[in-house]
């Protein structure tokens, strides 16, 4: 009752302005991007993309950050006008089947880009005698349910990429989940699990002090941001590919028009070489899709963990 | 240890410009306020203000931040000293004595203690830091599930000290809190106890339900009451009190010794925090001292204890985020988030690569420990007017900062609703005489203690052998179940603390 109160309120609060901007062409008034708490990747990506957004439609654009789902299901139960967009991870899709969502992510959600992808790498403490993912996979076999990976909570991209592994693979690796990826990593350094899926952000500099390895990157190529590392699919696992997206949406029901006029401001704005560094340089890899290449992405993306999640009844993994 | 080339350098880079004393006052100002209203923490000044850190160089940055936390450490002291609610989860067991304290009317005193704790333990954990960076940070890796399990069970027996008057009463409500943790996702990721509502699936908020909670016990029990003081004369804020507070600090150095240690080292354990710091500080004073009942009625030794703890936990857990460039918590991850705005790569290489700025920001930590206490004096000034406004008025205005504090904390209206949900299983809870103090804990530790569990499980594949691969979880262990049964020893012994056991359950 008091959501229904606070919805009809917000309502309200749009709709004075809302009728106005209708007469005028958009965008008539500040765009609002709902993103996850600052400092969270999709946090980065938003406030990246945001000034020169402002600056190509001439009107302000606003970051606004609200805690995990929140951000997705308020852009979800917006008005489609197009002054409200979200930007989240890949996780809002393939989070439909774990857990009961207040949103539809296909139906209540108009897909804008894709627009970065935070590669996965397969890191693993130096003590373990391995250096491919095939003597890995060897290894695992050898010894069923003594390695063990870290993961964050529930969900999150590294858990189901480390979920991915053991399906793919056939190994009996047993996951450890952690508050956390920075608690993962440190029960990495410190040999309590032995491998870990994670961003080049989190594994790298460990990586070239020497406290850990990496073994492959979870991507279909090769990495931009560490071209000598393999993919896994190439170092010993055929056709494994985990990564960790950030999406742009509108809610279902934005005009065409605005979505196109978006789509095409948005892809400028992240295929410019300037923001094309700037995410490197954080670990991203910029990826910048059309709506229509972005939808089926997603259908497909769906299909495949849909399938992994069903057969594995991950919520009691 | 101490490189005095890069020393020298590190004091070149603070002294040699101003940018770096520019941002301290005001991150200290920003980190006491948003320390001391309830529902507002450090972690989500320290987010508003990253970027504003874009506008400065590597350094000031850092040391802006640093100082929100620093100002934070004491800044929740305030509330929890003046109106028994504490601004955040790492003052929960300043409220058990720096309120009845409060009370009596030497809320001047009292503040004093806790902002000279604060201050000390905040530099002296710097210099812990300066010294002992690596070795922490090794010490840190050593410490895994089992070990951070005992931690957590350590202290969950503050539980059973927070009894209140009936001792199954405060047991009852530590497992209610404890059962009200579990709720949402399990760290295995199964669904429990939300009675279909999402909004519990990531648990119950635990800042909205510790401050509801602590809000009704109190603001009912105040509604009888014109002021918090009663004295009229002992309303005043008084410089030469707050002072004679600050002094007094010194009278325990072992507590405030002892209370720094246990900051620094909890804070050094990822994902632990000030809030166990805070109470397990507190239950060590209480359990080691001779006269224990004197503890919960207002006595200096709580509040030193406690509000050491809370701050020293901040160089404890800068300790990881510098040598491993691995943050434990909130505060040092938004830290790390700066680092990489300004193209620094935090990790273990850090430290080797970038000596100057480490001791540019340890130096400038012990700086901002002393500028706090003039700060902290002039907002204690300010906050002193709370003991000053009628309870009428005050009463419905703290209601309205928490509740616009807890709709911050969780961005809908999840928060205010469970503020309001727990201010009335407070109100009853007070009313029938359950220690609410007991089920916070329980709430604070649940998860903690909870994932602890299952990792120790998980990583032991359930073989209790494993336990015995890990000497300083058998080290701890046995200082847990030693420091539970000594009581017991001590009384059939008839050594000095036994008599005191004795009179202490004689009651």
């Amino acid at each position: 009752m008091p959501t229904r109160l606070f919805a009809w309120m917000l309502l309200l609060t749009t709709m004075a302005p809302g009728t106005s901007a209708a007469a005028q062409p958009y965008p008539a008034k500040p765009i609002r991007i709902l993103a996850s708490q600052p400092g969270a990747q999709v946090d980065f990506v938003a406030r990246r993309i945001a000034p020169d957004l402002a600056e190509r439609l001439g009107q302000p654009v606003v970051v606004d950050n609200r805690p995990g789902y929140i951000a997705v299901d308020i852009a979800a139960k917006a008005q489609p006008d197009g002054y409200t967009l979200a930007i989240y991870a890949s996780s809002v899709w393939i989070s439909v089947f774990l857990q009961k969502m207040p949103f539809d992510p296909v139906k209540d959600l108009a897909p804008i880009t894709l627009a970065t992808n935070a590669p996965l790498f397969l890191f693993t403490h130096p003590s373990l005698p391995v250096a491919t993912v095939k003597d890995l996979i060897a290894l695992a076999k050898a010894r069923p349910g003594e390695l063990n990976y870290g993961s964050s909570s529930t969900g999150t991209s590294n858990h189901l990429a480390g979920l991915l592994f053991k399906r793919m693979s056939g190994v009996d690796i047993v996951r450890i989940p952690y508050k956390g990826t920075g608690q993962a990593a440190m029960a990495l350094v410190a040999n309590q699990v032995q491998m870990i899926f994670g961003s080049a952000a989190a594994g790298m500099p460990q990586v070239k002090a020497g406290r850990l390895r990496v073994l492959g990157v979870g991507s279909s190529h090769r990495s931009l941001l560490a071209p000598e590392v393999p993919t896994i699919s190439e170092s010993g696992l055929p056709g494994y590919e985990a990564a960790s997206l950030s999406c742009m949406w509108a809610p279902a029901g934005t005009p065409r028009a605005i979505i196109t006029r978006l789509s095409r401001e948005i892809l400028r704005i992240l295929n410019g070489t300037d923001t094309k560094e700037k995410f490197l340089r954080a670990g991203l890899e910029t990826l910048a899709t059309t709506p229509e290449q972005t939808a089926a992405y997603i259908k497909a993306d769906m299909a495949k963990w849909e399938k992994i999640i069903k057969e594995k009844a991950i919520h009691s993994d | 240890m101490i490189d005095f080339a890069a020393m020298t350098e590190g004091l070149r880079l603070l002294f040699g410009s101003w940018s770096p004393w520019l941002v301290m006052v005001p991150g200290l100002a920003v980190g006491l306020i948003f320390g001391a209203v309830p529902g507002l923490t450090t972690s989500m000044a320290m987010v508003i203000c990253l970027p504003l850190t874009l506008y400065m160089d590597f350094l000031s940055a850092i040391i802006f931040l640093t100082s929100i936390f620093t100002g934070g450490g004491f800044g929740c002291a305030i509330p929890a000293i003046l109106v028994n609610i504490p601004g955040m989860p790492g003052a929960v067991a300043t409220t058990f004595d720096g309120y009845p304290m409060a009370q009596r009317g030497e809320h001047n005193e009292a503040l004093g203690l806790g902002l000279m704790a604060s201050t000390f333990a905040e530099a002296l954990s710097y210099v812990i830091l300066l010294l002992l960076v690596v070795p922490i940070a090794a010490f840190v890796l050593k410490l895994s599930s089992p070990e951070m399990l005992i931690v957590g069970l350590w202290g969950l027996t503050l539980i059973a000290a927070l009894r209140g008057r009936h001792y199954t009463r405060g047991l009852l409500a530590g497992i209610l809190g404890l059962l009200l943790g579990t709720i949402g996702f399990s760290a295995r990721g199964d669904i429990r106890g939300t009675m279909g509502i999402d909004y519990l699936l990531d648990g119950i908020p635990e800042i909205p339900a510790m401050m509801g909670l602590f809000c009704a016990a109190e603001l009912f029990k105040l509604m009888r009451l014109d002021y918090v003081v009663e004295r009229a004369e002992a309303r005043r804020v008084s410089l030469r009190r707050i002072l004679a507070g600050a002094r007094d600090t010194f009278r325990y150095p072992r507590l405030l010794l002892r209370g720094s240690l246990i900051g620094a080292f909890i804070g050094a354990v990822p994902g632990v925090g000030s809030s166990v710091a805070n109470l397990l500080a507190y239950s060590e004073a209480r359990r080691t001292a001779p006269d224990k009942e004197r503890f919960g009625k207002g006595d200096p030794r709580g509040v030193v204890a406690a509000e050491a703890a809370n701050s020293s936990s901040e160089g404890g857990s800068m300790a990881t985020l510098l040598a491993l460039g691995i943050p434990g918590g909130g505060a040092t991850a938004i830290m790390l988030g700066a680092f990489a705005m300004h193209n620094i790569t935090g990790g273990p290489r850090f430290i080797a690569e970038n000596k100057p700025i480490v001791y540019a920001i340890i130096f400038s930590n012990l700086v901002q420990s002393i500028a706090l206490m003039g700060i902290g004096i002039l907002f204690i000034y300010l906050a002193g007017a709370i003991v000053k406004t009628p309870v009428r008025v005050l009463v419905p205005s703290i209601f309205a900062v928490s509740i616009f504090g807890c709709y911050a904390i969780t961005g809908n209206i999840a928060g205010p609703v469970t503020f309001l949900v727990f201010t009335l299983i407070g109100w009853q809870m007070q009313r029938y005489d359950y220690p609410v103090a007991a089920t916070v804990v329980g709430l604070l530790l649940a998860h903690l203690v909870e994932g602890e569990a299952l990792r120790t499980y998980q990583l032991s594949g359930g073989d209790p052998a494993y336990l015995l691969e890990r000497p300083i979880a058998l080290v701890l262990l046995a200082l847990l179940v030693l420091s539970l049964v000594w009581p017991l020893i001590a009384r059939r012994f008839g050594l000095g603390f036994g008599r005191q056991f004795a009179a202490d359950t004689g009651d």
